[in-house]
Formats: C-alpha cells, sequence, structure tokens
C-alpha cells in the first residue's frame, strides 16, 4: 500500500521535479518564458508570476542600455566639439572664438557629469539616515547659485522650516527643480514655502509645455541635462516624499511635501497686529 | 543712527553695529546672524538701498506687493516694527506723515 502511495506521488511530483531543473540550469541571461508543461494547475501561477518577473527585468536592463547609449551620445558630442576646437587651437589658427567654444563644451560635460552623479547617488539611496535641516537655508543657498534666473522666494513669513531630511537630498531635489525652472521660464520663477512642510515652485512656459521625466527627454530648444526631473523623482521615490509635476494656467508646477519635525512658526501678521506707528 | 560709508555697488553695508550683506541678502549682528523672513528683508532692502532718504508708505508697499496681490491697510507699520525688533528700536527712523528711512 505504502509503495503505491510513494509511486503516484513520485509520478505527480516528477513535472515540478523538471520545472526546478529548468529554472536551476537556466543561464543567468535567459530570460525567456518558463516552460510550465505537465505542472499541476495548482502550481500553474508560479511560472505565470515568475514570467511576469522576468518581463519586469527584460524592460529594466533593456532601459539600462538605453541609458548607457544615451549617456555616451550625450557626452559625444561636446567633447568632439572640445577636440575640434582644441585641435584648430593647437595649430594657432583659433582665435578667442574657438577658445569660447572649448570653454562652453567642456562646461556641458561637466554638467552633464554631474548629473549623471547626482543620478547615481539618487539610485544609491541618498540621504536614508535621519537627519533634519533648515528648508529655509537650503533654498537660500541654492537660489544664490543661480544668477541671471529670477526667483522670487516667499518663505510665507517663516523664520525656519525644519524637515526630516538630509540636507543633500534636500538640495539634490531642489535644486534640479529649480534648475529646470530656470531653464524653461518666460518669467520670474516663484518659490513658496510652506509649514507642512512643502515647497511649491511656479514657473511661467510658453503654451505646450509640459515635464518630461524621462531620462534625457527634452523638450525643442532645451539645454538642460534631460536628467534633472528623473533626479527628483528617483530621490523622492526612495525617500517616500511627495512631488506632483503639474501645468496650470500658465505655469509649471513642481511642489514637493517633505517629512516635517513639526510646523514652523509663523510670525503674526499685519492682519492680526493692529499698526502702531504712522510713519 | 549712523550708517558706514559704502561705495555704489557695494554688497555689504554697515548699518551701525549691523551688517547688511545685500547679495547673500543676509544681516549680521554682534551676536550673530539676524533670520529676517522675506518680507522683513524686502522692507529692508528697500530702505538700506535708498539710505539717507525717506520712503513712503507706498513705497514700501509696493516692495511687499512682489509677495502678496492684497496686503493689510498696516503691513508697512508691522514689518517695520518686527525689523526694529531684531535689529534695534533706532535702525528704522520714523519721520511722521512721510515715511520711514535708515542713515
Amino acid at each position: 500500500m505504502l509503495l503505491v502511495v510513494v509511486r503516484t506521488l513520485s509520478g505527480a511530483l516528477a513535472p515540478v521535479a523538471t520545472f526546478v531543473a529548468e529554472l536551476d540550469q537556466r543561464r543567468a541571461s535567459d530570460l525567456s518564458s518558463i516552460q510550465a508543461e505537465g505542472l499541476p494547475d495548482e502550481l500553474r501561477p508560479i511560472p505565470r508570476a515568475l514570467d511576469r518577473y522576468l518581463v519586469r527585468i527584460e524592460a529594466l536592463l533593456a532601459a539600462e542600455r538605453d541609458f548607457s547609449a544615451n549617456a555616451a551620445h550625450e557626452l559625444r558630442t561636446p567633447l568632439a566639439v572640445a577636440a575640434a576646437q582644441a585641435q584648430i587651437i593647437a595649430e594657432g589658427r583659433g582665435g578667442p572664438k574657438a577658445a569660447r567654444a572649448v570653454v562652453a563644451a567642456v562646461a556641458k560635460v561637466t554638467a552633464l557629469v554631474e548629473r549623471l552623479l547626482e543620478l547615481a547617488r539618487a539610485e544609491a539611496g541618498i540621504g536614508r539616515e535621519g537627519d533634519r535641516c533648515d528648508l529655509l537655508q537650503v533654498l537660500r543657498l541654492l537660489i544664490a547659485d543661480l544668477p541671471g534666473c529670477p526667483v522670487l522666494l516667499d518663505d510665507g513669513d517663516l523664520e525656519v522650516v525644519e524637515v526630516a531630511a538630509d540636507p543633500d537630498a534636500v538640495a539634490l531635489v531642489l535644486g534640479n527643480l529649480l534648475r529646470n525652472a530656470c531653464e524653461h521660464r518666460v518669467g520670474p520663477v516663484r518659490v513658496t514655502v510652506g509649514p507642512a512642510p512643502s515647497v511649491e515652485i511656479a514657473t511661467p512656459v510658453a503654451p505646450g509645455s509640459a515635464f518630461r521625466e524621462g531620462r534625457f527627454a527634452r523638450g525643442a530648444g532645451s539645454t538642460g541635462s534631460g536628467l534633472g526631473l528623473g533626479i527628483a523623482r528617483t530621490t523622492v521615490d526612495r525617500l517616500e516624499w511627495e512631488l506632483d509635476l503639474v501645468i496650470r494656467d500658465g505655469a509649471a508646477i513642481a511642489r514637493v511635501n517633505f517629512p516635517g519635525c513639526g510646523a514652523g512658526f509663523p510670525l503674526p501678521g499685519p492682519n492680526v497686529r493692529a499698526g502702531s506707528d504712522s510713519g | 543712527m549712523c550708517a558706514g560709508a559704502t561705495a555704489a555697488g557695494a554688497t555689504e553695508v554697515g548699518l551701525g553695529a549691523l551688517r547688511v550683506d545685500l547679495a547673500g541678502r543676509r544681516v549680521y549682528g554682534p551676536g550673530g546672524e539676524v533670520r529676517l523672513t522675506a518680507r522683513e528683508w524686502a522692507v529692508l532692502a528697500l530702505l538700506v538701498a535708498a539710505r539717507g532718504r525717506v520712503q513712503s508708505r507706498a513705497m514700501l508697499e509696493d516692495a511687499l506687493y512682489s509677495f502678496d496681490e492684497e496686503i493689510a491697510g498696516n503691513a508697512v507699520e508691522v514689518y517695520v516694527s518686527r525689523l526694529r525688533g531684531k535689529l534695534g528700536a533706532d535702525v528704522i527712523e520714523t519721520r511722521r506723515g512721510l515715511g520711514y528711512l535708515v542713515r
């Protein structure tokens, strides 16, 4: 009787053993569909789930390949310009124009490499450890680093807005959003800080403008790296903050909600204090 | 209240014991940085830019309109009062009926 049970079970489990063996023997690069012939109906969801997982891995790998190819292409163009202009200078044929072209090309490469490094930091999980900083202080430093881009910082009459976040991560997100705003603005950029704590960056933009979060995705005429929004999104998602990007009433609005350390303390405003001085 | 002499286009202005960094939008006192809100800074920056000259209430209100479409009738008085509280009572002088100035 026992022998009958063992033989029956062995027969029933043979397809399972075949299935396990196929998985064990697979090469790491083999992402083809998994064969589930002979598996009992109760176990068929397993290969189907594995197939869906393999499809996601394939898509991820394809995206990584595209990213590497795009990054190489983006770097190659300004480097080729710099090399050509440097050659002209070396041959004694280049004037100030050639020198300026080299400087501009190197600056473009530098900016792109900085964004690539920021993306690597974002993907590596920057700022995971508990930390806190003053949102206003970070914003003031970032805005001071944007010469030629008029930015109105409305701090909501708050002196300090503490967030439970690493200042580097805050600067990474807001710096990229601010650079993006300055790149696409057709008017002054307005940054509004709320006690939630939150930051809203509103930028007047041309009709038909859109946020492009894809890597190296750029609108016509843009000179940005095409990485900034992706860096901001990756960092925000990893740290479980919130980022909303909307186009409304001719303005591109990026809003980030941060984890707070308790609300900031607004000072008594004009509406709650009677004037005592009539200058 | 005496302000230190500054060259045209200077980014730092001495204001008695205070040092006003116009480019960095910061104010430093004997005890270190004095934190100002953006609206407080807007009022102070206008007064410092026109040092020695009276700025009318309407002029100072214009600086506040860049933040809000509507402002309270006593907004200028409130921000001047706050600035005096932070920077010293005699930093901003009142010219009754005319406006305010720093020297």
